[in-house]
């Protein structure tokens, strides 16, 4: 199967700065590829290129076209939210479902219907009177309508309350995606999207530091609770990160068998957060 | 494709509500004038057939003249108007979606940015225009029918005083003629304002004019000429005669020029429409040109630097 969306060597400068500094990845269908990293790494940049709204260097390919010269092509294939709060405000719900209806080859109207009837939007209001979360709602019910290949997600909850977000991603999950389907989500919540994810992707100054599917991080990584009498132990086996929690010690590991950390403490996989720190600590220590 | 671009249109429109409101809103003013105008010539004394005779709207005694008048003030008025409301949508046109962040929602859909801008400048010189003139047509209907009924009630013959020697569809040819063709006299003009506003990153304002003042200053400053300024007066002050051919013997050097020749009446309507000089006309394609740089840029612009 081809990638639906392959980088090569992407870098994107902003004069002297470095925003995306040459990442290559893959991402096949069918993958919800969460991509991590803190605020500045390059994460929207990334995102703004492989959307085709922005132009990069290196070789970038979404759905077979190059995103930012074939961008209105693309959109028949991709949608996204690039930040929640940005529906135009003058304009009326109905009209903005027409719009879309008429742009969009893609779009069903219906579903966008059903989706806002279980809202409490009104279809003759104009956006600008629909608080945060209604507009919220309303973006993505109209995104998640859209039948597209690949659906990106840029912080879609931010500013969201949490009965919102955990129904939106449960909504994502159960009547949107797919196995045709690919999503990326970018998150600062990192715990709310752990469950869901198939890929995760962290991206620290414009670098990729990790591209794995979450079953081979469970299987590379490896999180360990040490008493303090067995710390020393574990700190030779050369541990990405350590931090202590409740006077025991926690010990991040990569390459280690869950073997030879059996007899040292509890031994788990660790939470995308915590590995997340671990793996920039070291890379920013390198 | 012609429903896409229809639908990109009444974006514009539904978004930009003072296309026709501010219109409208001033027609109502003008139909509001006259009656007032009229009424009070009436309360201060004046006989009726005076009153009618001396409406303040149309300055003169009934004839040719006067029905011109009632035909070319909304049309004047209206069409200024038109003026402010291009001005005002085209330095918002591609920078209010910037501004609240829209632009990353429009962006997501399957629209171009060069069909986005086109349809903005469509929206200014094609879209505003008509709608302008569809009131203009409106208000002058309610006037001829309010002047008409003040001159049945005052005992005369609307058809004989007013109607009858009034060359309606001749001026009404001219006025959608001056309309086209000053349309895309301004074009470029239009195309400057969308280009500002796709570059500014705030005041669009002072982009609008600054350069120009500037450029008129060094210009003056180094080669002591003054054709930057010349031309920009020449795109303003012959707009509305760029397509029209006087007989000898009348002169019409500006549009105030040809204001006064409308409200006098007195020369043939249709031989001043002029195509062959309108389109041999060196600032026309000049124009266009400069209009589909302004365009680019404005593309560039909105492609780039969201």
């Amino acid at each position: 199967m081809t990638a639906l969306v392959s980088a090569r060597g992407v870098s994107k400068h902003y004069g002297e700065t470095r925003a995306v500094d040459n990442v290559s990845f893959d991402i096949e269908p069918g993958r919800i590829v969460g991509l991590i990293g803190p605020n500045g790494a390059g994460k929207t940049t990334l995102l703004k290129a492989v959307l085709g709204l922005t132009d990069c260097d290196g070789d970038l390919s979404v759905c077979g076209l190059d995103p930012f010269r074939k961008r209105r092509e693309l959109m028949h294939a991709v949608s996204y939210v690039a930040d929640v709060a940005v529906l135009p405000r003058w304009i009326v719900v109905s009209k903005l479902l027409k719009f879309v209806e008429t742009i969009h080859p893609n779009f069903s109207i219906e579903a966008a219907r059903a989706s806002l009837a279980q809202t409490k939007i009104p279809l003759n209001a104009p956006v600008k009177t629909l608080s945060k979360g209604m507009v919220a709602q309303l973006h993505l019910s109209i995104i998640m309508a859209i039948d597209a290949k690949l659906l990106v997600l840029d912080e879609p909850t931010l500013g969201l309350d949490i009965l919102f977000r955990k129904s939106f991603y449960t909504q994502l999950l159960n009547d949107y995606f797919d196995e045709q389907k690919t999503i990326i989500i970018t998150t600062h919540q990192v715990e709310e999207i752990e469950n869901l994810l198939t890929d995760v992707m962290f991206i620290d100054d414009g670098r990729i530091v990790l591209d794995e599917s979450l079953e081979t991080v469970g299987e590379r990584y490896t999180e360990l609770m040490a008493a303090p009498e067995q710390a020393d132990r574990a700190r030779g086996l050369t541990p990405l990160a350590e931090r202590s929690l409740f006077g025991k010690s926690v010990f991040t590991f990569e390459g280690v068998s869950r073997d030879q950390l059996a007899g040292l403490g509890e031994v788990r996989t660790p939470g995308l957060a915590d590995l997340f720190v671990a793996k920039l600590s070291r890379e920013r220590a390198a | 494709m012609m429903a896409r671009q229809w639908l990109l249109l009444q974006r514009e429109i539904w978004e930009h509500k003072a296309l026709y409101y501010a219109p409208l809103a001033v027609a109502g003013l003008l139909i509001f004038g006259f009656l007032v105008s009229f009424v009070t010539a009436l309360a201060q004394g004046m006989p009726f057939d005076v009153a009618v005779a001396t409406l303040e709207l149309t300055g003169a005694p009934f004839s040719v003249t006067g029905g011109a008048a009632i035909l070319g003030i909304p049309f004047l008025f209206l069409n200024l108007v038109l003026g402010v409301v291009v001005f005002l949508y085209g330095i918002d046109a591609l920078y209010a979606e910037r501004k609240d962040k829209s632009i990353l929602f429009w962006r997501s859909m399957p629209v171009t940015d060069t069909e986005t801008v086109i349809s903005k400048l469509i929206t200014a010189v094609v879209a505003a225009p008509l709608i302008t003139t569809a009131i203009v047509i409106a208000t002058q209907v309610v006037l001829l029918v309010l002047v008409s009924l003040v001159l049945l009630i005052g005992g005369g013959s609307p058809v004989e005083l007013l109607l009858g020697p009034l060359p309606f569809i001749q001026l009404w040819f001219l006025f959608l003629w001056i309309l086209l063709t000053s349309s895309i006299w301004f074009a470029p003009v239009v195309a400057w304002f969308l280009l500002c506003s796709a570059f500014a990153k705030r005041s669009v304002l002072i982009w609008v004019f600054v350069p120009w003042i500037v450029l008129g200053m060094l210009e003056s400053i180094v080669m002591r000429t003054g054709r930057v300024w010349q031309l920009i007066g020449e795109r303003f002050s012959f707009a509305a005669i760029s397509g029209l051919e006087f007989p000898a013997g009348i002169v019409v050097d500006d549009d105030a020029a040809l204001e006064a020749l409308l409200k006098s009446g007195d020369f043939d309507v249709l031989g001043a429409i002029a195509p062959i000089k309108f389109l041999t006309d060196p600032g026309l394609w000049g124009g266009l040109i400069v209009t589909a740089i302004f365009l680019a840029g404005a593309v560039y612009c909105r492609r780039f630097r969201s």
